[in-house]
C-alpha cells in the first residue's frame, strides 16, 4: 500500500507529495492514534443522547414505517388490487422496489468482500456502514415479493418445505431461484457483518459503564478476548467468508435479472441482463452508501475517518459503473435493431418515445449523464454536489427498474392487450414506507453499533505503520 | 317428510309465536320476500324453511348456530341423479320474437342456456341476451314483493283490490281502463289479450316497444298491399346489400342469418357471398362487409334511389323505370359513384341470388322501394321469402294517443303490463307525468323500475325461465317455454296477470296448453322439443305495386355544418335498457368500439374536429328543445355530420348495477331517450352540439383512442402477421398465403425436454376469422359457463376485466372508412407453455392431453405467468370479485354459478380451460356407454353459442375430427409461431370477397412465405 510509507515524511513534505500526486493521501486524517479512533466511534454509541438530527430522522423513519405497516394491512385485507397493477402490467411498483432495494444491497458485500480480497485498504472506513445498509436494504427488498403475491398467506409455498401436499416448488422458475439467491445473500451478508463486528462489540463491552450495555454487548461479542489465537481464527474466517460472499455479489443480481431475462417478453428476454444488472446494482449501491455516508460523517464527526478521499474513490466507482450501465442501455438498443426482431425493436422505440418516454429519459439523465461530472476532481470533493448526484443516481436507478418492468409489459406482442399503468396512492405510500423500514433500522444501527470497523481501520492508519510520534 | 321430536316441538311453539305482532314484524324484516304471500300460498316445504329459520334466528339471542332443516326428497324421480344436469327446451321472447333455447338445470336450478339444436332458427346457437338471461333470473335487484304505494304488499292483497276495482270496471265495460302492453307474438298471450279486450270492450289497449320495426311492415304493406314481412335466406345469396341494417346481429333472426352468411365465407366451400353495407355508424354487419359505405341515415334513402337508377340504367326492367331514372337525387360522398356502380353490377350479375335488407331505423318508403327491388331482382322465393303477418291491430291505440287520453283524464285505471314506459317512451309524450293523471296505476315488471315508482301498484313479474309461455320464432313456428324453476319471488307472467284482472286467475300452463292445442302426446312432444310440430310459416307470393316517386330534400342530403343528424341505435348489449342491470352485458365490450359500462355519442373524427370536440369530452346535444350531456367518442368509419347514440342507459331505478337513485348508485351511461321524440324515433336532424370541456373516461377494453404515433406504427407493422387475411383472388393465387416462415420451420429444439404424451386425446381448437362476426356471444357464454366475475367500470378502466375469451378488434385502412377485423382470443393452450415454466409453485401445469391446466388451489398469485404469456389471456383476481354475493339479500346470485366450475376468489390467476369440465363429462359419458369419445362429444361453451360456427373444438389425435381438418386447412396459422410455444389454437385466415371493380386494402402486406 502506498500510504504505508507516508509516515517517513514530515507532515509538510507529505502534504506536498500528496498535492503533486506522488503519494496517495492517508486514509485517516487528524489525530490518527488508536485511542482517538476508538473514542470517536464508540462515542456515538456511548453518548447519553444522540444528536438532535438523529431524533428527527429516526422519527421520520418510524412514521414511514407505520405507514408501511398500515399499507400492508390494507393490502392483506383487501387484495393486491389496491395497487395500480393490471393486465398487461401484472408486475409494477412492488417488483420495481424489490429490484431497487436488492441493487442497493449490493455495495455492502462488494465493499466488504471483493475490496477486501483486493486489499483495498480504504474500504475499512465504510465497510461496516455499507454492510449494515446491505442488510437493511435486503430486508426491504425481501419484503416486496412476499407481499406482492395474490395470496400472501400461502407465500411459504415458494420454499421447498416438506408438506402434506407432497408438492415441491417448480425448480424451473426464476422466481424460485430468486428465493434462494436472495435468502443466501442475506444470510451470508448478515453473518459477514456480524462476524466482522465481534471485536468491536467487545471493545464496546469493555468500555461499558452501564449494566445494560455490559449485558447486551457482552452477549453479542461472544466472549471475545482479543487473544492471538482468536485474532488468527478471526482473520481466517473473515477471509473465507469474503471468498464465499464474493460470488454472491455477482450471483444475486444475476439471478434477479433472470426473472426478466428468462421470460420471453420483449425488453426482458436479453442475455445482457446479468452483467448489466450487476453493474447497475453496484452503481446504485455506491450511490446509496454516499447518500448515507455524507450526512453521517457530518452528523457523527467521522470526517477524519470517512475522508474526502473515500468519497472521491466512491465517485470514481460510480462514474465507472454509470458508464457501464450507459453502455448496456446503448447495447440494448443496438441489439434490438440488429436482431431484426420487430417486437424487440418496437419495445425499445416505445421505451424512448412511447407513453413512458419521460421515465426513460429520467433514467438516462440520472444514470448516464449526471455522474459524468465526476471527471472533475473539484466535483468529486464537493460534498454537497456528490450528495446531490448520489441522490440522482438513486432516482435514476429506481427508474431503470421501472423502465425495464413496466415499459416492457405495457406493450408486448398483441396490440389489443396494450395498456397503461398508473400507480395508486397505496403504491406510493408502500414505497415511501419501505424507506421508513430502512431508516428505522439504519438509525438504530447508527446509534447502538459501531459504525466504523474500529479494529480494521486501526490497521490502515499511518500510526499503525510506524509513524513517528 | 319425517317429523322428528324437535320439529314437533317447534310446531307447537310456533302456533303461539306466530300470532304475536313482534313475530310478524320479525318475519317481515327477516324475509322481505313477502310473509303474507308465503303464509297463504307457499308450499309446505317453503313454509317449513321459513319457520325453521325464523325460529332459529328469532329465539337465538344466545344461540351460536343457525338451525337448518334439510328436507330429503322422499322418493327420487325416475331419472333424477343428484349432480347430473337436466336439459329442458325453452323459449325467450325479445322484441316480440321468441328464440328457441335449451336450458341446463342442476337440481331444479337453471345455470346455463344454449340454443335449441333441433330448431332451424338456432341449430344450437343463441344470442348474447339469451346467454345473459341466467344472470337476469338471479338478479337480486329483481322485485320480490308486490308494492302498494311503495310499501310492501302481496299478490293476495292485489287480488283483493283487483276484485273490487275491476268488477267495477267490468260494469262499465272497461271504460276508463287502459292497458299498456309489450308487443308479443305469443299465441297464448294474444288469446289472453283478445279475451281481455272482449271482457272489457271499451278498454283502451296499447302496445309499445321502444325498438320497434313498424316501418318494415308499413313499407311492405305500401308496396305489396299485403301485411307481410321479409325473411332473408342467405344460404343461396351471393350479393347481399344491408342498408342501415345490422343484418347479422340485430334482426330477430340474426342467429340464423349469421350461420347462413358464415357458411358462404369459407373459400373451401365453393363460391363466396359478397356483403355490402351502407350505414351511419360501424356495426357488426359493417365490420363483416366486404365493402362498406358510411352515409348518414337520411342519405340512405337517396343512396337507394341512386342504386335504383343505376340498376335501371344497366338494364333492370322496372315498372316505373322513368321515375327511377329521374328520381335519383344529388348525393356526394367519397367513393359513392364507384360503390353504387359496383353494387348494381353485383346485384344484376346475381339475379335471384341477391338480398337487399333495410334496417328498422329507415322510413317505410325506403323499405318499400328496397322490397320492390328484391322482387324485381328475382329474389322472391329464392333468397327473400315473404311471410304473412297479422297486420296493424285495428282496435289498438298508439302510445301518443294513450298519453293524450291520460292527459284528458279519460283513463282512471292504467295497467302497464311489462315494459318501462316512464323511462323509454318518447320524450315529447312525457309519459311519466301523463301517467299520473290516472287514479289507479298498476305496473307489472321484473324490477321496481322507473315506471313502478310512478304507480300505486307494482307487481313482480315472472322471469321467462320461471313461467309457462309460448312465442313465435322468426320463421313463424310456435315455440314453447316451460318453467325451469319455481318463481323465485312469486312473480306471474303478463298473461296470468290478465286473467287475474278478469277476476279468474289462471295458471300459465293450461293457457299455453290451450294455445298449442292437439293431443296430449303431441303436447308432451312439443314441450319436450320446445316447439310444435306445425313448423314454420308458409311464405306468400307478393306483387309489387307502383310507388309514389321518391322526393328528396336536397338541402337535408347535403352536409350542413352546425346542425347534425342525431341517430338512435339499439344497444347491442342492454337492448332497450331492459337488460341494464345485467353485469355480464354491461361488461361485454361493444363489438366495434370495445366500450363497456355505458353509452357514448359516436361521431367521425372529422365531425369531432369540426365541432372542436375531443374524444372522451362531455358534450351537450340540443335538439327539438331538449338537451342532454353525454360523452363523445370518435369512431373510425362513422359517417360525417351525424352522431349516433345508443339507447338503454342512464337509468335511475334499474338496480345496483345500472343505477339506483334510492341507494345512491350512479346511473351507468346517459339517458338518450330524453332526446327521442315520437315523430323521430330513430333519427332527428338539426342537432346542435357543443363541447363542455369536461373529461369523462370511457371504460374501453381496447385502448385504441389513446394510442400514440409509436404505438400506431408498431401496430401497423405487426398486424398483418397477427391477423392474416387476403382477398378471394389472392387466396386463389396462393392458398398458402397465411403461412409465414415460422410455419414452415421444423420442430425447433427446446431447452427443456418436451414431454411426449401417449394420451389418447390431443385437444385443440380452430377459429375461423373468415366467418367470425365479432358479436361477442362467446364472451358471455364463457362467462356463464365458467363463473367468470364481473369487475365493474372502475376495474375495467384499470384494465382488469376478466373475460376468458375476448374479441380483439383491429381497424386498418383510412380512418374515414377503415375495415375492421375481429379475432377471438382464448388461451392458446401452448404445448410449450411459457406460463408453466415460470410459475414458482407449479400452479399451472400441462395435462397429458395437452391442456394447460390452472390449479387454483395451488396458485399463490405471483402473476409471473401473465407476464410471460405472449397472448395476455391470463386474468387475475385482483380482489374478491364475488364479494357482493355475500351481502345479505344477494345470496340468490350464488344460484347462477355452474356447479361444475370452481368459483375463484381473490389472489389467484385464471384463464380459459377449453371447458375442461365439459371434456370430463363427455369422458365419463363415453365410459358409461363403453365407447371411446367421438368427435363432437365435447363442445366448448364458446363453440356452442357461436352463430356462425367459427369456433371448432375437438381431438387433434383423431385425423377425421373437424378440428384436425381445420388445422390441416391451408388457411390455418398459429399466432406468434416464431416464439415456438406451439399453441393448440389455430386461426383460419380471413378471406374477403371484394368486388373486382373496387380496390380493397388488405392487412396482409406480405403474401407467401419468406
Amino acid at each position: 500500500m502506498v500510504s504505508s510509507g507516508s509516515g517517513m515524511f514530515s507532515p509538510e513534505r507529505t502534504k506536498q507529495a500528496e498535492l503533486e500526486g506522488l503519494i496517495a493521501p492517508p486514509l485517516v486524517r487528524g489525530r490518527d492514534d488508536f485511542a482517538y479512533l476508538t473514542e470517536t466511534v464508540c462515542g456515538v454509541a456511548e453518548a447519553k443522547r444522540p444528536p438532535k438530527a438523529w431524533y428527527v430522522i429516526f422519527g421520520c423513519g418510524l412514521l414511514l414505517l407505520g405507514t408501511l405497516l398500515t399499507m400492508i394491512v390494507h393490502l392483506v385485507v383487501t387484495g393486491v388490487g389496491v395497487w395500480g397493477n393490471n393486465q398487461p402490467v401484472a408486475w409494477a411498483w412492488p417488483i420495481v422496489n424489490f429490484v431497487f432495494w436488492v441493487g442497493i444491497g449490493h455495495a455492502g458485500t462488494l465493499i466488504s468482500a471483493i475490496l477486501f480480497l483486493f486489499r483495498q485498504g480504504w474500504r475499512t472506513a465504510i465497510n461496516r456502514f455499507a454492510e449494515a445498509m446491505t442488510i437493511f436494504a435486503v430486508i426491504c427488498a425481501g419484503m416486496f415479493p412476499a407481499i406482492h403475491v395474490g395470496r400472501i398467506w400461502v407465500v411459504y409455498w415458494l420454499f421447498p418445505i416438506p408438506n402434506q401436499m407432497n408438492m415441491w416448488p417448480n425448480f424451473r422458475s426464476p422466481l424460485l431461484w430468486d428465493v434462494f439467491a436472495v435468502s443466501t445473500y442475506f444470510s451470508v451478508s448478515l453473518l459477514f457483518w456480524y462476524m466482522g463486528m465481534v471485536p468491536d462489540l467487545a471493545t464496546l463491552r469493555d468500555r461499558a459503564v452501564t449494566k445494560m450495555r455490559r449485558f447486551w454487548y457482552g452477549l453479542f461479542s461472544l466472549g471475545w478476548t482479543g487473544s492471538n489465537r482468536q485474532w488468527h481464527r478471526y482473520e481466517r474466517t473473515y477471509l473465507i467468508l469474503a471468498a464465499l460472499a464474493t460470488p454472491l455479489v455477482l450471483s444475486v443480481h444475476s439471478v434477479v435479472s433472470f426473472d426478466f431475462a428468462v421470460a420471453q417478453l420483449p425488453g426482458w428476454h436479453t442475455t445482457i441482463f446479468p452483467p448489466y444488472f450487476v453493474a447497475g446494482a453496484i452503481f446504485s449501491g455506491f450511490a446509496m452508501v454516499l447518500s448515507l455516508a455524507i450526512p453521517a460523517r457530518a452528523l457523527f464527526g467521522f470526517k477524519d475517518i470517512i475522508t474526502e478521499r473515500h468519497v472521491e474513490l466512491m465517485c470514481k466507482i460510480i462514474m465507472a459503473t454509470g458508464m457501464m450501465v450507459g453502455y448496456a442501455y446503448a447495447m440494448e438498443f443496438f441489439m434490438a435493431w440488429y436482431s431484426g426482431n420487430r417486437y424487440e425493436g418496437f419495445t425499445f422505440v416505445n421505451r424512448a418515445s412511447g407513453p413512458y418516454w419521460w421515465a426513460y429519459w429520467i433514467m438516462v439523465s440520472c444514470n448516464v449523464i449526471s455522474p459524468q461530472i465526476f471527471w472533475w476532481k473539484k466535483a468529486r470533493s464537493n460534498m454537497i454536489l456528490v450528495f446531490i448526484v448520489s441522490i440522482f443516481v438513486n432516482i435514476g436507478m429506481w427508474f431503470e427498474r421501472f423502465v425495464i418492468t413496466v415499459t416492457s409489459l405495457n406493450r408486448d406482442f398483441l396490440p389489443s392487450s396494450w395498456g397503461y399503468f398508473s400507480p395508486t396512492i397505496v403504491d406510493i405510500l408502500t414505497f415511501a414506507g419501505s424507506f421508513g423500514l430502512f431508516l428505522t433500522f439504519f438509525m438504530l444501527f447508527c446509534r447502538y453499533l459501531p459504525q466504523v470497523a474500529i479494529a480494521e481501520i486501526k490497521n490502515v492508519t499511518p500510526h499503525a505503520h510506524g509513524g513517528a510520534h | 317428510m319425517k317429523q322428528t321430536a324437535s320439529t314437533q316441538r317447534y310446531w307447537r311453539s310456533l302456533e303461539d309465536l306466530a300470532k304475536t305482532p313482534e313475530y310478524q314484524d320479525l318475519v317481515s324484516k327477516e324475509f322481505p320476500a313477502g310473509p303474507e304471500e308465503e303464509w297463504t300460498s307457499a308450499s309446505r316445504r317453503r313454509f317449513l324453511q321459513l319457520m325453521g329459520a325464523s325460529i332459529a334466528l328469532g329465539t337465538a339471542a344466545s344461540c351460536t348456530f343457525e338451525r337448518e332443516h334439510i328436507l330429503p326428497v322422499k322418493s327420487r324421480d325416475e331419472d333424477r341423479v343428484p349432480g347430473k344436469p337436466k336439459y329442458y327446451a325453452g323459449a325467450m321472447e325479445l322484441g316480440g320474437w321468441a328464440q328457441p333455447l335449451l336450458v341446463t338445470c342442476y337440481e331444479g336450478r337453471p345455470t346455463k342456456i344454449e340454443g335449441n339444436k333441433e330448431h332451424a332458427e338456432s341449430r344450437g346457437a343463441s344470442t348474447t341476451w339469451a346467454q345473459a338471461a341466467i344472470l337476469g333470473l338471479y338478479d337480486p335487484d329483481r322485485s320480490r314483493l308486490a308494492l302498494r304505494d311503495g310499501d310492501d304488499s302481496s299478490w293476495e292483497a292485489f287480488e283483493e283490490f283487483a276484485n273490487t276495482q275491476f268488477r267495477e270496471l267490468k260494469s262499465k265495460q272497461g271504460e276508463g281502463l287502459a292497458v299498456l302492453a309489450q308487443p308479443s307474438r305469443s299465441p297464448a298471450f294474444r288469446r289472453a289479450a283478445a279475451a281481455f279486450r272482449k271482457f272489457f270492450p271499451k278498454a283502451n289497449w296499447t302496445e309499445w316497444e321502444p325498438l320497434h320495426s313498424d316501418a318494415e311492415e308499413a313499407g311492405c304493406l305500401a308496396v305489396f298491399g299485403q301485411s307481410v314481412r321479409p325473411r332473408y335466406q342467405l344460404a343461396d345469396a351471393r350479393a347481399i346489400l344491408a342498408l342501415d341494417d345490422d343484418l347479422l346481429h340485430l334482426r330477430p333472426d340474426s342467429t340464423r342469418l349469421a350461420r347462413e352468411f358464415g357458411a358462404r365465407r369459407r373459400p373451401e366451400a365453393g363460391w363466396m357471398n359478397r356483403l355490402w353495407s351502407v350505414e351511419p355508424n360501424f356495426t357488426i354487419t359493417g365490420a363483416a362487409a366486404d365493402h362498406r359505405l358510411p352515409l348518414r341515415r337520411a342519405q340512405v334513402g337517396a343512396f337507394l334511389a341512386l342504386l335504383e337508377a343505376k340498376l335501371v340504367e344497366k338494364g333492370l326492367s322496372h315498372p316505373q323505370a322513368e321515375d327511377a331514372r329521374n328520381g335519383a337525387p344529388r348525393l356526394e360522398a367519397p367513393g359513392l359513384a364507384d360503390f353504387v356502380g359496383a353494387v348494381a353490377d353485383d346485384l344484376l350479375a346475381n339475379r335471384g341470388a341477391s338480398v337487399i335488407s333495410v334496417g328498422a331505423a329507415q322510413p317505410a318508403a325506403v323499405h318499400a322501394r328496397a322490397q320492390r327491388l328484391n322482387v324485381l331482382l328475382g329474389a322472391q322465393g329464392k333468397t327473400v321469402a315473404y311471410l304473412a303477418t297479422d297486420g296493424p291491430d285495428a282496435g289498438a291505440t298508439t302510445l301518443p294517443m294513450l298519453a293524450e287520453a291520460l292527459r284528458s283524464g279519460k283513463i282512471g285505471t292504467l295497467v302497464v303490463l311489462g315494459g318501462n314506459p316512464a323511462y323509454d317512451a318518447p320524450a315529447d309524450l312525457d309519459f311519466g307525468t301523463a301517467m299520473a293523471a290516472a287514479a289507479t296505476r298498476i305496473h307489472l315488471g321484473l324490477y321496481a323500475d322507473e315506471t313502478a315508482a310512478k304507480c300505486n301498484w307494482h307487481l313482480p313479474q315472472a322471469h321467462f325461465l320461471e313461467t309457462w309461455s309460448d312465442g313465435l320464432a322468426p320463421d313463424g313456428s310456435q315455440l314453447i317455454g316451460q318453467p325451469m324453476i319455481e318463481a323465485i319471488w312469486g312473480g306471474r307472467s303478463a298473461m296470468e296477470t290478465l286473467t287475474l284482472l278478469m277476476g279468474n286467475p289462471r295458471d300459465g300452463m293450461p293457457m299455453v296448453r290451450e294455445s298449442v292445442g292437439g293431443s296430449d302426446a303431441a303436447w308432451r312432444k312439443s314441450v319436450h322439443d320446445g316447439f310444435t310440430a306445425a313448423g314454420s310459416a308458409k311464405s306468400v307470393t307478393v306483387e309489387a305495386r307502383s310507388l309514389p316517386t321518391a322526393a328528396f330534400d336536397e338541402a337535408s342530403l347535403a352536409a350542413s355544418p352546425g346542425a347534425l343528424e342525431l341517430n338512435f341505435a339499439p344497444c347491442t348489449k342492454v337492448w332497450d335498457g331492459r337488460f341494464a342491470n345485467n353485469g355480464w352485458l354491461q361488461e361485454l365490450p361493444d363489438a366495434i368500439a370495445k366500450i363497456t359500462w355505458g353509452n357514448v355519442a359516436f361521431m367521425s373524427y372529422k365531425t369531432a374536429k369540426d365541432l372542436g370536440v375531443a374524444n372522451e369530452e362531455m358534450i351537450r346535444i340540443e335538439v327539438g328543445g331538449r338537451s342532454l350531456e353525454i360523452v363523445a367518442s370518435t369512431m373510425p368509419g362513422a359517417a360525417d355530420g351525424q352522431l349516433t347514440v345508443q339507447l338503454g342507459y342512464g337509468r335511475h331505478a334499474a338496480g345496483h348495477v345500472a343505477g339506483l337513485n334510492d341507494d345512491w348508485v350512479e346511473p351507468v351511461g346517459f339517458d338518450t331517450y330524453q332526446l327521442r321524440a315520437s315523430a323521430s324515433a330513430w333519427s332527428v336532424p338539426g342537432a346542435r352540439v357543443s363541447g363542455t370541456g369536461v373529461q369523462h373516461k370511457i371504460a374501453s377494453t381496447q385502448d385504441h383512442h389513446m394510442i400514440d404515433k409509436v404505438g400506431l406504427e408498431g401496430r401497423e407493422d405487426r398486424l398483418g402477421d397477427l391477423v392474416r387475411e387476403t382477398d378471394a383472388a389472392g387466396y386463389e393465387k396462393n392458398p398458402d398465403f397465411a403461412k409465414r416462415a415460422a410455419d414452415f420451420w421444423g420442430p425447433e429444439s427446446s431447452l427443456f425436454a418436451e414431454i411426449k404424451s401417449d394420451a389418447e386425446h390431443k385437444w385443440g381448437m380452430a377459429v375461423d376469422l373468415s366467418t367470425c362476426t365479432g358479436c361477442g356471444a362467446c364472451s358471455i357464454a364463457c362467462q356463464a359457463e365458467n363463473n367468470i366475475a364481473v369487475v365493474g367500470r372502475e376495474q375495467v378502466l384499470k384494465g382488469r376485466e376478466m373475460h376468458w375469451i375476448r374479441m380483439d378488434r383491429y381497424f386498418s385502412g383510412p380512418v374515414e372508412n377503415p375495415h375492421a377485423v375481429h379475432q377471438p382470443i382464448t388461451c392458446q393452450q401452448c404445448e410449450l407453455a411459457p406460463c408453466e415454466s415460470v410459475c414458482p409453485v407449479a400452479a399451472t401445469t400441462h395435462s397429458s392431453e395437452g391442456l394447460n391446466d390452472m390449479v387454483y388451489n395451488r396458485c399463490v398469485g405471483t402473476r409471473y405467468c401473465s407476464n410471460n404469456c405472449p397472448y395476455k389471456v391470463r386474468r387475475f383476481n385482483f380482489f374478491n370479485f364475488h364479494k357482493d354475493n355475500d351481502k345479505p339479500g344477494n345470496e340468490v346470485m350464488f344460484m347462477a354459478n355452474n356447479p361444475e366450475v370452481t368459483v375463484r376468489s381473490r389472489g389467484v390467476m385464471e384463464k380459459c380451460t377449453y371447458c375442461v369440465q365439459r371434456i370430463q363429462n363427455a369422458r365419463v359419458q363415453s365410459k358409461v356407454e363403453e365407447r371411446s369419445m367421438r368427435d363432437g362429444d365435447v363442445r366448448t361453451a364458446c363453440q356452442e353459442v357461436c352463430p356462425s360456427g367459427s369456433i371448432v373444438f375437438g381431438d387433434l389425435a383423431d385425423p377425421g375430427s373437424a378440428v384436425s381438418q381445420a388445422h390441416a386447412n391451408r388457411r390455418s396459422y398459429t399466432m406468434l409461431a416464431e416464439l415456438n410455444n406451439k399453441p393448440r389454437n389455430r386461426f383460419l385466415a380471413r378471406i374477403r370477397n371484394p368486388h373486382p371493380s373496387l380496390e380493397l386494402p388488405v392487412m396482409t402486406a406480405e403474401v407467401g412465405h419468406g
